[in-house]
């Protein structure tokens, strides 16, 4: 890969998300809901602490970041598809795939470039959101080993998301389709995982249900992050349930109970969203080729080798992931 | 080689020394004397204080340092400081809480972490026994029974003197019982019969002996103390002895007139015209009994059922079930009360967030909006790229700086105070001090150095547990160090009897009915004060120095409550109900409150003190206030004040002043229908129910007794008979009754005694299963 070649798409990508106003609503957007969030969780906060359980600072900035995580997580999940779902079907509506594939620009780099370009913006958007957590530093109860598991798990949401949408772009070739195909199966993803994870556990007593069910739901893997942010081990404590919410996402995949530690679910997704990006990358650079779809090139070997030695990663710390699928551990 | 060897026997007794010298860092002082001894014999009551005399000579250099006493396995210690110069004496009483059934004191003189001089002290636990003081001028030969001869509750008997009498509370608090006969009490000092009014208001049981010497023993002793006057010398009968014991009694005995003073509410007396034998009053929850003779009578040492005699009558006020075994004290159950809602902690301090968030507001146009027409006006909206970022860093670092700078204390402090009005000018105040921190370190409180501190013992509050502070808990001085760890909540208590001005409170009978009155002679303002009886509330408000607030006592109930509902429930009313709203979590503050009233108002199985009126300090007159600048502080402070009763003439008491003992014979409260209250189980008959009036009214003469009997099951239809007990006769008077409904007794004086009524109930009343008993009355007061 030659990056000069990549360059002009990247400039051009970058220079047309920040033309116009789409992409200052969106960052106020996401700036704004995330204020938004933090003062409506303080606020709740704040009106409970005469009543009920005592609460102490700590977990006022638990529950804070908690929610906001949450929140954003949530975002992320519907708004990643967004930055990319038009990326190549713009090109392909507009006519203009042929004239740019006709310049030195391969597929791959003009794939690459897209999806560089739509992972940069959102990653604007998540540093946007940052000074917003200066909320939580008000209050404590938070480590930076807690920041840097939400942080990362944010990424890799963001990038399988954005690879998600660049697939979808390249599978309908139109945007309106793109955007339906993509939207259908993440409220599949999402809620569906969930509706099936309750429904295994109304069929069986109530119980936990098994982490399978939930391992792919975006929402989950955030809420297995945060199981760790918890309140300090006092009996005092308690008025204010965020765990609840954390287990209400889980199915209760990662409720304590009589476990020693919580399953680590986060890991598992993060695994299997790495090979999905890298699985749907590949195809989608298949896919957004206008003739000659699946012919072999060179790319397909480096891409199988990077996948195989992905999993060859996965397979030697399948110790460290496998936990997240541990049933009842 | 013997180079090396000798080397190695030099490290070894090198590391040996190094060893001996970590491990007792003791250094005796050449001319430095201590001897300790404790208070009665060492024998104490687990649970309690035991004052310990400490005399220190120093012949050596001079000494600043202090006087340390630690039980075994305790992790606190009590300390006094100490200066002695060279040559000096002193003796100093060191008070140590016997928090353990322990055999052992260790006592240390220390200067600056190094034992000068230390001394261990035998002493032994005396749980379920009788500990007795004897007070008394001469050689008091009591024929009490022997420890063999009982199968519980042996007598401990210790003699006391005017001069080594404990001038604190807490010196007394090992004795149960106190016997003063034939002594010069005027040769106490004030502090002393301030110990002794204390005591006795906190569940000790007081005898006065009577006899040829009764008035000098009296003569000195708080005006609350003395349950009658003294008349002139008599022969007093023995029957009263001799009913006592069932056997034949001693014969008259050379006594004294005594003639109950108001609020004297039992006496020995079987004919109306009988010298009284004795005479029991209550104060607060111990009791004062008045002999009419003199205890160390030849007549009475010699009387064969002497010891079953004192075994009978030498009883405590009331015996509370703690972890400790049985007590003749509430201050164990108040505790876990009190210490239980020191979990109910403040709210944490909420740093200013508005700034920030307005910070974030301004932010979030700038980010999107602003920016982007800042440079589509330099038409360079691609450096949108590398501004947004700048600006995320400026405005982060902005607003984390922010945070870091306003971030709140998180330290949490509960504060809780109960002061008992003992009488004009005195106050028995307790409080509790609860801290959590999110690190582990050293709070440093103020303290009154009159007050005694130990850390409260482990109990568990509705929010969670709550433990003792450890560490060195100072006497006689103005601070005191509280150890805490983190994120565990632990506590402090410190009680001290204290001067307060004035506060008093009176129900008296007139011809409006009853009313009760408070009157402020403080310059505390008295908040939401209010009296309650007999599931009646009188909510008098505020009242301010010097005012004087009355109000009638309601005479019907102007709202729908339990039977029986928990007093607290009744004065906090709105605010609890407004917490048990469905969705709603109780306040926490109100929470405290309803804990200090429970705390005042429990008598575990002992027998109800009548009405009590309840006012909210803004701070307790015990000083005691962390030093610490920042923390959440909520500090909640209950004053108790128990009204006198005066008036004479007719009075008419609506339903709640006559009530049932639930607890009496040992009997547990049931509840067997909502919103009822307490009830008494009537699964075993024939059931005696005792019905009685509050203290004070004793004397009440009744003209009309309407009783009402009401049950959570059906009523028997048959088979039930009704009794009431004539005390005149004596014997039980069936009554037609045929239930549930109301009762109206024919000539009801002869049923009412010394406030006492007894209701027997025969029959198959099982499946009434809860009787609910109430009655309403008119009478006559002398």
């Amino acid at each position: 890969m030659r990056w000069p070649t990549v360059a002009p798409i990247l400039f051009k990508e970058f220079a047309i998300r920040m033309r116009g106003s789409r992409g200052a609503l969106l960052i106020s957007l996401y700036v704004g809901l995330t204020t938004i969030a933090a003062r409506l969780l303080y606020g709740v906060v704040a009106e409970q602490l005469d009543h009920g359980s005592p609460l102490v600072s700590a977990q006022i900035g638990q529950v804070i970041f908690i929610g906001l995580s949450l929140g954003l997580q949530a975002l992320t999940v519907f708004l990643a598809p967004a930055t990319a779902l038009n990326a190549i079907s713009s090109e392909y509506e507009r006519g203009t795939i042929e004239l740019l594939l006709s310049t030195p620009v391969s597929v791959f780099q003009f794939v690459i470039g897209k999806l560089v370009a739509a992972c940069a913006f959102l990653l604007v958007l998540i540093v946007a959101a940052l000074p917003v957590f200066a909320m939580v530093t008000l209050f404590g109860g938070v480590t930076l080993a807690d920041m840097l598991r939400v942080g990362a798990m944010l990424l890799i949401t963001a990038l399988t998301g954005c690879v998600f949408g660049l697939f979808c772009s390249a599978l309908t070739r139109q945007t309106y389709s793109a955007t339906l195909l993509c939207y259908a199966l993440l409220v599949c993803l999402v809620g569906g995982t969930l509706f099936a994870a309750n429904v295994w556990s109304l069929a069986n007593s109530m119980g936990t249900a098994p982490p399978t069910f939930v391992v792919a739901n975006p929402l989950s893997a955030m809420a297995a992050t945060l199981i760790s942010v918890q309140p300090p081990a006092i009996s005092l404590t308690g008025g204010l349930r965020p765990l609840v919410l954390l287990n209400l996402l889980t199915r209760g995949v990662t409720d304590l109970g009589s476990r020693v530690a919580p399953v680590p679910l986060h890991r598992t997704t993060a695994v299997i969203y790495g090979a999905l990006a890298i699985s749907l990358f590949w195809a989608t650079v298949h896919l957004a080729a206008p003739h000659r779809r699946w012919r072999l090139t060179r790319l397909d070997a480096i891409l199988l080798v990077l996948l195989l030695g992905y999993f060859a990663l996965v397979y030697w710390s399948r110790s460290w992931w496998l936990l997240g699928l541990r049933f009842n551990a | 080689m013997n180079r090396v060897r000798a080397a190695s026997l030099v490290v070894l007794l090198a590391f040996v020394f190094a060893a001996a010298v970590a491990a007792t860092p003791i250094s005796a002082q050449a001319g430095l004397t201590l001897a300790a001894t404790p208070a009665f014999d060492g024998n104490y009551m687990p649970g309690t204080w035991l004052p310990v005399e400490v005399r220190l000579s120093n012949a050596g250099p001079p000494i600043a340092g202090r006087v340390a006493a630690k039980l075994p396995n305790v992790a606190f210690r009590q300390i006094q400081p100490i200066d002695l110069d060279t040559g000096a004496e002193k003796q100093i009483t060191l008070y140590v809480a016997m928090e353990q059934p322990v055999d052992r004191i260790q006592l240390t003189v220390e200067r600056d972490g190094v034992v000068l001089a230390e001394q261990a002290l035998a002493v032994r636990p005396r749980a379920n026994e009788r500990m007795l003081g004897i007070l008394s001028g001469q050689s008091l030969q009591l024929a009490l029974p022997r420890r063999q001869d009982l199968s519980a509750w042996p007598f401990n008997p210790f003699t006391l003197s005017v001069e080594k009498f404990p001038s604190r509370v807490a010196g007394l608090s090992s004795l149960g019982l106190l016997l003063i006969s034939d002594v010069p009490t005027e040769q106490l000092s004030q502090a002393q019969r301030d110990a002794l009014l204390g005591w006795v208001s906190a569940g000790g049981h007081l005898f006065i002996g009577g006899g040829p010497s009764a008035l000098r023993t009296l003569a000195g002793l708080p005006p609350q103390l003395q349950p009658a006057t003294l008349g002139a010398a008599l022969q007093v009968a023995d029957a009263p002895l001799a009913a006592l014991v069932g056997a034949p009694g001693p014969g008259p005995l050379p006594g004294v007139q005594l003639t109950p003073t108001d609020g004297a509410e039992s006496v020995a007396l079987l004919k109306a015209d009988a010298p009284l034998a004795w005479v029991t009053h209550s104060v607060g929850s111990g009791s004062v009994t008045q002999l009419a003779f003199d205890p160390g009578l030849p007549a009475l040492a010699g009387w064969a059922a002497a010891p079953q005699f004192w075994d009978r009558l030498l009883t405590p006020a009331l015996l509370i079930s703690t972890p400790f075994g049985m007590q003749p004290s509430l201050d164990g159950l108040q505790e876990s009360i009190l210490a239980g809602a020191l979990t109910t902690l403040p709210p944490v301090n909420l740093p200013p967030v508005d700034l920030i968030f307005g910070i974030l507001a301004l932010y979030t146009v700038l980010a999107g909006p602003g920016l982007a027409l800042l440079l589509r006006r330099f038409d360079r909206q691609a450096w949108a790229w590398l501004a947004v970022p700048a600006l995320v860093l400026g405005v982060g670092a902005l607003t984390f700086g922010l945070a870091v700078a306003l971030r709140s204390d998180q330290r949490l402090i509960s504060q809780i105070s109960l002061v008992e009005m003992l009488g004009p000018g005195q106050a028995r105040a307790r409080t509790f001090i609860g801290a959590m921190t999110p690190q582990t370190q050293r709070l440093v409180a103020d303290i009154a150095p009159e007050a005694l501190v130990r850390p409260v013992r482990e109990t568990n509050g509705q929010y969670g547990a709550v433990s003792g502070a450890s560490g060195d808990l100072a006497q006689a001085s103005p601070s005191i160090d509280l150890n805490v760890q983190a994120w565990k909540l632990q506590g402090l208590v410190a009680e001290q009897q204290v001067a307060l001005e004035p506060i008093s409170a009176q129900i008296t009978n007139g011809a409006a009915g009853l009313q009760v009155e408070v009157f402020n002679q403080s310059a505390l303002p008295l908040h939401a004060v209010a009296a309650a009886y007999g599931e009646r509330v009188v909510h008098l408000g505020e009242v301010a120095p010097g005012q004087r607030v009355s109000a009638p006592w309601p005479g019907a109930l102007t709202s729908e409550v339990p039977h029986n509902a928990a007093i607290s429930y009744l004065v906090l009313q709105a605010e609890l109900e407004a917490g048990r709203r469905p969705g709603q979590a109780p306040d926490r503050r109100v929470l405290a409150r309803e804990a200090l009233i429970n705390a005042a108002i429990t008598r575990g199985s002992g027998t109800d003190e009548g009405p009590l009126v309840f006012a909210w300090l803004e701070r307790s007159p015990l000083s005691f206030a962390l030093r610490e600048v920042g923390p959440a502080l909520q500090q909640t402070s209950l004053l108790v004040l128990r009204p006198s009763f005066s008036g004479s003439g007719q009075i008419t008491l609506p339903n709640g002043w006559l009530r049932p003992q639930l607890t009496a014979e040992g009997r547990s409260p049931c509840f067997g229908r909502s919103n009822a209250g307490a009830g008494i189980a009537t699964t075993i008959t024939p059931l005696t129910v005792t019905m009685q009036l509050p203290p004070g009214m004793g004397q009440l003469r009744a003209e009309e007794l309407t009783l009402t009997l009401d049950s959570s099951g059906p009523w028997p239809n048959a088979g039930v008979t009704t009794s009431l007990y004539d005390w005149t006769k004596p014997g039980w008077v069936e009554q037609a009754f045929d239930g549930p409904g109301n009762l109206h007794v024919a000539a009801p004086a002869a049923y009412l005694r010394d406030g006492r009524l007894l209701l027997g109930l025969d029959g198959p009343l099982s499946q009434a299963a809860c009787l609910y008993a109430s009655a309403s009355l008119r009478g006559v007061l002398p």
